[in-house]
């Protein structure tokens, strides 16, 4: 009994210790509002790396190819979906909106299909499987959009610092992946489906088991 | 933004709303009233599904510090009991982790009496504990170690058949007759 007095006393003076610190504070704006420079300074970021990289010949004829504009499009969704529920899971109840993560997911998932589906029709094209040249570009574009995020998100509170992981992740593969099918010419399944996406599947691996050290607060 | 003087108007959820919101202006009255107002209600939501009472106040003192530096998070738009119900539940599941994790790396004995103290259930039947104890030395390795996982420690008949390569039936029928033997040796 005499414990849980000392317990109750031990919340009191906890109550008047936060009470005595309390600082006005600003709450977060709103997930679309926050992330929205992110999204605009990544994408010139971006469009300043793959002229600094060198756009690939074939554009003009690539964004005739609809299977072409179709990856990116997916792409496109999959980063933007990701970034914005990034923003809303800097809210410990995400703002009341569980579900939007699932869409960025989704989206992903029927990418992994599209690539099983140009793997089976395709083949995996080993002679263009080589590791020289994409990933010094998409370190390149990754890792500053990757800094500014994790930032950005270090401003909110997450109660769900794996899967928060998991959204950066996305966020950012899919900017660079854009990035990099915009700058080199190789669009077969291997190059552009595992040599590319590869390194940012492994560092999302990586930041994952450390999310909850990275996310602490 | 809702009239706080008017209390008696006002739901549970919009008092705190109001409260929440007069905080994040510095108002450290109405802060310390929100606070106050919400321990009971954490220690109640958390109280029914801890396996050990005592926890229930260390849990709502971690809740009242994450309100604390996740005040800047809260939207006075949304309803505040969604937001901190996600802090509970953060919170709750975070001392049941690092709890857990840290008894996983924790042995001791039935001879230990401050063990029996925190965790025997009925401590009066401390001794009998000790006494299956004494009487599993008497079985081979192998029952005492499926009966021990199964029996004791509670683990699914099919978790311990795989983990020891044996047949599901294997395992249920020697932990059934260690059981039995058990039963024999303490009667």
């Amino acid at each position: 009994m005499s414990t849980n007095k000392d317990e109750h006393k031990n919340i009191d003076s906890l109550i008047e210790g936060l009470s005595g610190d309390l600082q006005c504070c600003k709450p977060l704006n709103c997930p679309f509002k926050r992330i929205a420079p992110w999204a605009i300074l990544s994408a010139a970021y971006m469009a300043f790396i793959v002229f600094f990289i060198g756009i690939r010949d074939d554009l003009i004829d690539k964004s005739q190819d609809v299977l072409f504009l179709f990856e990116i499009s997916l792409a496109s969704v999959i980063s933007i979906t990701a970034a914005i529920a990034s923003s809303f899971m800097c809210s410990p109840d995400m703002c009341e909106r569980k579900w939007i993560p699932t869409v960025s997911i989704t989206s992903a998932a029927i990418f992994l299909l599209w690539t099983i589906v140009r793997y089976s029709v395709e083949g995996i094209a080993y002679e263009d499987i080589h590791w020289d040249h994409c990933l010094e570009g998409g370190a390149l574009i990754g890792i500053l959009p990757a800094i500014a995020l994790v930032l950005l998100i270090k401003k909110g509170k997450t109660t769900a610092p794996v899967m928060m992981v998991a959204m950066n992740t996305l966020a950012v593969s899919g900017l660079a992946y854009i990035a990099m099918r915009f700058a080199c010419a190789v669009d077969t399944v291997g190059h552009s489906g595992i040599v590319q996406i590869t390194p940012f599947i492994i560092s999302g691996l990586i930041l994952g088991l450390l999310a909850r050290k990275l996310y602490r607060w | 933004m809702a009239k706080i003087n008017n209390d008696d108007d006002l739901t549970q959820d919009e008092r705190w709303r109001a409260f929440a919101q007069a905080a994040q202006d510095g108002d450290k009255q109405s802060y310390s009233k929100l606070l106050s107002q919400i321990a009971p209600y954490i220690r109640a939501t958390i109280s029914h599904s801890l396996a050990n009472p005592e926890w229930a106040d260390d849990i709502t003192q971690e809740v009242l510090i994450s309100v604390h530096k996740s005040l800047n998070t809260y939207s006075p738009k949304r309803p505040f009991k969604p937001w901190l119900r996600a802090l509970i539940n953060f919170r709750r599941a975070d001392y049941l982790r690092k709890y857990y994790s840290k008894k996983g790396n924790e042995q001791t004995s039935l001879d230990n009496p401050e063990f029996i103290k925190k965790y025997v259930t009925e401590p009066s039947l401390a001794d009998e504990y000790i006494d299956v104890d004494r009487a599993l030395k008497e079985f081979t390795d192998e029952q005492r170690n499926i009966f021990t996982k199964v029996k004791i420690e509670g683990h699914a008949i099919k978790d311990v058949a795989e983990e020891l390569d044996m047949s599901e039936s294997a395992v249920k029928v020697s932990a059934h007759r260690t059981l039995q033997k058990l039963r024999g040796l303490l009667r």
